[in-house]
């Protein structure tokens, strides 16, 4: 029995399933991937009054669009720099090292990962915000007037992203130093190398593609962010050029061909960036896993491992300080710089949850476009890597190829992409459109993911469940669902935080109305800087730490289930 | 007696008119002494009834304030079910969303208010507003002696951009002797990086204000501003009230009576200033889209804020204006002195033109006012 019939439910009627099958699968990457893309293309080649090239050329050689571009590359190199520091330094401590509380300091270094850059941002504008910022008020005696720190600043941009974005890095090099042959590390040691240059000379090198791979990631996701940038820049006069496309959709009158042209701009740019990444990677392989057993042995920092264990323990400080004052300015009927008691009061918690039509709007929409979304984003990711990994179908490769472009494309790109595209459709105007965009933007993420586990899984395990008489339908149910139910609700609940966080395509889709969390805090940012919007900042961070509590408790129960079979 | 006997006969026919009012009749209809008035008002109501919500929005009127007037507009009206929403928004992104909408053939809008003349008749010379005849535009004469009204579409107040500034704050950075007429003493070395104006690319009331100041002061003011003080822009005044009463950016050239009222509430020492140059009085104009989802509500609730309860609601919530209805007594002299007393700017509003918009935001372009850095 081959592969593709333990799939297909009906024998007799399978090529003609087939064909229907596979027009269904493209038709439907088409529409959703490739037919907003040629929209940006149609709008900044055939939209501007001007023609094409002279549009170009106004709009490249514009001083403001050059600065952006230029801001994007500064913010992208620093952050991804940052990032990468911090990211590196902390999966080694953790995966290679005898760090003191490495267990507990783990899931804390991913915490940012789950949370929302925009409130990081509005937190540390607390922070360090040149005049009122508490640092700076703080260091005023010290250093006299003049900020000592400024967030609103192309470094400050770049400090935030490069915290938010640390745990990607280190996710991918903790993998890849965890999965290490040891003996390299103790060769080295034993030849009188210092810890510091066996990190440097044997550890890095080994684990360097996927460290690589991971800043290139960062750089890219960096390069088309808008969230932070729009936060901090607009203060520090710092456009990017994600913010001038945001600005040129926003300002009356809207400039379509504009926003396309930048957007095909970005869009060439990251798209660039990942081919090199793949190719990058197709050349290298990660050889830290010997073929003999070996047991990672943790480096023995000696005094170190306490300096080592404040490293870890100040990146966690930066992540949560800005939190708490987060919380103290929510809890002030006017932020004037520091905190008085005499202004303490809970009326902007009640002005978020009964008064801002906009952040009660926020919170529904978001939890609606979240938990259908995630559901449908699984069942469809799911489908399409049955196909992939399941079947001999032809052109599963290319659907597999199609499904991975939209890790190049940024939001803020899909986003107008998808506006162009279906603004004269039902879909504009609703929390439909929103969700959509979220599902083929993450749809590498979920079907890399349901790829995994699909592969997981062994064949012969269908296949006697079919021989022994299962239809397919029930060999599905019974042996499928069961076996891949902890993977899902995983990956469900990772798509959830993912959808409830996003800004970049939703600020192009929302109308007022279908307003989603991160939106709603950004127009109240505009009128309402502090008090109501770190009250709802703090709000969504609780929302988003509910949801990493619960992804906990999923993948230990998971864990502790695998353990005892 | 005449007058009692009337009260009788209306109330006669609302008793037998039980099953309309199953309790009480709304205060309109008990306050309406036109029998005609209140058959047309009736039957407004009954379609509000049927169409179930509303959505409005608007850049002046705050989500809390807003919060106030819905309030007592259901009550007013007896429509305690209607389910209203409040959008608040800058001008030019609000224009855009319903720019896209119609372009979508999806309005869900019913009603926008904003200072937003030149796209105002620009959507009315394109069809997209809804002609309605409220009876309560007539009673705006100030508005109609001034040229901002449109019969059958709107009647307007008007609301003022003025300098503001945080008293204590500039105190603690040795500024104390500051008294400003002009807004040329806002050309101060000493207020580098201090002050804050409102994002004229964002705005069209921005915009139109910064007009008024260079056709007082010239293109030089905006010149040196760029060089001297070094503005940044804020998208809404709230933004930059915000920025005064913390203290981040203590002076903005673009405040208002309603913001000061606001801050000193909060026991945050502001002024506002009144130059000598004259201030520009903007229309601030609610009008009804044309493809309004719920058009019966839009003209009751176009009714309610153009009368004299909704006016009284309107400046009681807090959204305080110069309000185009004569006799509306002001909460505060000070910051909101009478229409007639008040040194405007002149200006003529038909010929704001997206094209003097365009100019004003280049030369602010040009003076490097909310340039990139």
């Amino acid at each position: 029995m081959s592969e593709a019939s333990t799939l297909l439910p009906h024998a007799s009627s399978r090529h003609i399933q087939r064909r229907g099958l596979l027009v269904l699968i493209y038709a439907m990457l088409l529409v959703s991937i490739i037919y907003p893309m040629l929209m940006i293309l149609y709008e900044s080649l055939f939209n501007a009054s001007e023609g094409f090239f002279a549009h170009a050329g106004s709009v490249l050689t514009d001083r403001d669009v050059v600065l952006a571009i230029g801001n994007t590359l500064q913010i992208s190199v620093l952050a991804t720099l940052i990032a990468g520091s911090l990211g590196v330094t902390l999966a080694w401590l953790v995966a290679r090292t005898d760090m003191p509380f490495a267990k507990v300091l783990d899931p804390l270094n991913m915490l940012p990962f789950y949370l929302s850059s925009v409130v990081g941002a509005l937190s540390w504008q607390v922070i360090a915000s040149p005049k009122i910022g508490l640092l700076n008020k703080l260091l005023e005696p010290v250093f006299g007037a003049g900020p000592v720190v400024n967030i609103y600043s192309i470094t400050g941009i770049a400090f935030v992203l490069g915290l938010f974005y640390a745990p990607y890095i280190y996710l991918f090099t903790l993998e890849s130093l965890r999965s290490m042959d040891a003996s390299l590390e103790e060769a080295a040691r034993m030849a009188g190398s210092s810890i510091l240059n066996t990190a440097f000379k044997i550890t890095l090198p080994l684990s360097a593609p996927a460290i690589l791979s991971s800043f290139m990631l960062v750089f890219v996701t960096c390069a088309g962010i808008f969230g932070v940038p729009q936060v901090l820049g607009t203060p520090g006069h710092i456009t990017t050029i994600s913010t001038i496309i945001y600005r040129a959709m926003n300002d009356y009158p809207a400039d379509y061909p504009t926003a396309a042209l930048l957007s095909l701009l970005l869009f060439l740019f990251t798209a660039a960036l990942i081919v090199l990444q793949i190719r990058f990677l197709k050349n290298k392989s990660f050889a830290t896993i010997t073929g003999k057993g070996y047991r990672p042995r943790p480096l023995k920092l000696g005094r170190w491992r306490w300096f080592g264990f404040g490293v870890n323990l100040f990146y966690v400080v930066l992540i949560f300080l800005p939190f708490t004052a987060l919380c103290a300015v929510s809890l002030q009927d006017a932020w004037t710089g520091s905190f008085h008691w005499s202004r303490l009061t809970f009326n902007n918690y009640l002005a978020v949850l009964f008064v801002e039509d906009a952040a009660r709007r926020g919170f529904s929409n978001s939890l609606i476009i979240s938990s259908v979304g995630a559901t449908i984003a699984i069942a469809v990711c799911f489908f399409l890597a049955l196909i992939v990994q399941k079947t001999k179908l032809p052109g599963r490769k290319v659907i597999s190829l199609i499904s991975t472009l939209p890790v190049a494309i940024p939001g803020i790109v899909l986003g107008l992409g998808f506006l162009v595209g279906f603004i004269s459709t039902p879909l504009y105007g609703t929390i439909w459109i929103i969700m959509f965009a979220y599902i083929v933007h993450y749809l590498p993420t979920g079907l890399s993911n349901m790829e995994a586990l699909v592969q997981s899984v062994s064949k012969e395990l269908d296949e006697s469940a079919r021989m022994s008489g299962a239809s397919w339908s029930e060999a599905m149910r019974k042996i499928m669902f069961p076996l891949l139910a902890p993977g899902m609700i995983s990956t469900w609940i990772l798509l959830f935080v993912t959808f409830i966080r996003e800004v970049s395509a939703s600020v192009m889709l929302y109308t007022l109305g279908t307003e989603t969390l991160s939106i709603a805090l950004i127009r109240i940012m505009e009128y309402k800087p502090y008090g109501i919007s770190a009250a709802f900042g703090v709000l969504q961070t609780l929302l988003l730490m509910g949801a990493v509590i619960l992804l906990r408790l999923v993948t230990n129960r998971t864990s502790s289930n695998k353990g005892a079979h | 007696m005449l007058q009692k006997l009337l009260n009788a006969i209306v109330l006669g026919a609302l008793v037998c008119a039980g099953p309309v009012w199953a309790n009480d009749p709304p205060p309109i209809i008990k306050n309406e002494q036109n029998a005609a008035e209140r058959d047309r008002v009736l039957k407004l109501i009954e379609e509000a009834k049927k169409e179930g919500s509303f959505h409005w929005a608007g850049v002046f009127i705050e989500p809390e304030e807003a919060k106030k007037i819905q309030d007592e507009f259901k009550v007013y009206y007896g429509l305690p079910n209607l389910k209203m929403e409040y959008s608040f928004v800058g001008s030019g992104p609000l224009a855009v969303q319903v720019e896209q909408q119609i372009k979508a053939n999806k309005t869900n809008f019913d009603i926008v208010w904003a200072s937003a003349w030149s796209w105002f008749k620009d959507l009315h010379k394109r069809g997209e507003l809804l002609e309605y005849h409220s009876p309560y535009y007539d009673q705006y004469t100030l508005s109609k002696k001034a040229g901002l009204s449109l019969d059958g579409y709107w009647a307007s107040d008007a609301r003022t951009y003025q300098p503001m500034y945080n008293v204590k704050v500039l105190a603690q950075k040795g500024i104390t002797n500051f008294d400003p007429k002009s807004w040329n003493d806002f050309l101060d070395p000493r207020f580098a990086g201090l002050v804050s104006l409102g994002d004229v690319n964002q705005s069209f009331s921005f915009a139109e204000m910064a007009e008024s100041i260079r056709r007082t002061n010239g293109e030089e003011f905006f010149i040196k501003l760029g060089q001297i003080v070094k503005p940044v822009y804020f998208s809404k005044t709230a933004e930059g009230r915000s920025w005064v009463g913390s203290g981040e950016f203590p002076i903005t050239l673009m405040g208002h009576g309603k913001n000061t009222s606001v801050l000193r509430k909060q026991n945050i020492d502001v002024k506002l200033v009144f130059p000598t140059e004259g201030i520009l009085l903007m229309p601030d104009t609610p009008v009804i889209l044309k493809k309004a989802p719920h058009p019966n509500v839009s003209r009751l609730f176009m009714d309610f804020v153009r009368s004299a309860h909704g006016v009284e609601t309107v400046k009681n919530s807090g959204a305080e204006l110069f309000f185009g209805r004569p006799g509306v007594k002001t909460s505060d002299p000070e910051l909101f002195p009478a229409w007639e007393d008040v040194k405007a700017i002149p200006m003529d509003w038909d010929s704001s033109t997206p094209e003097t918009i365009k100019k004003i935001r280049d030369l602010m372009k040009k003076a490097g006012i909310g340039k990139a850095g």
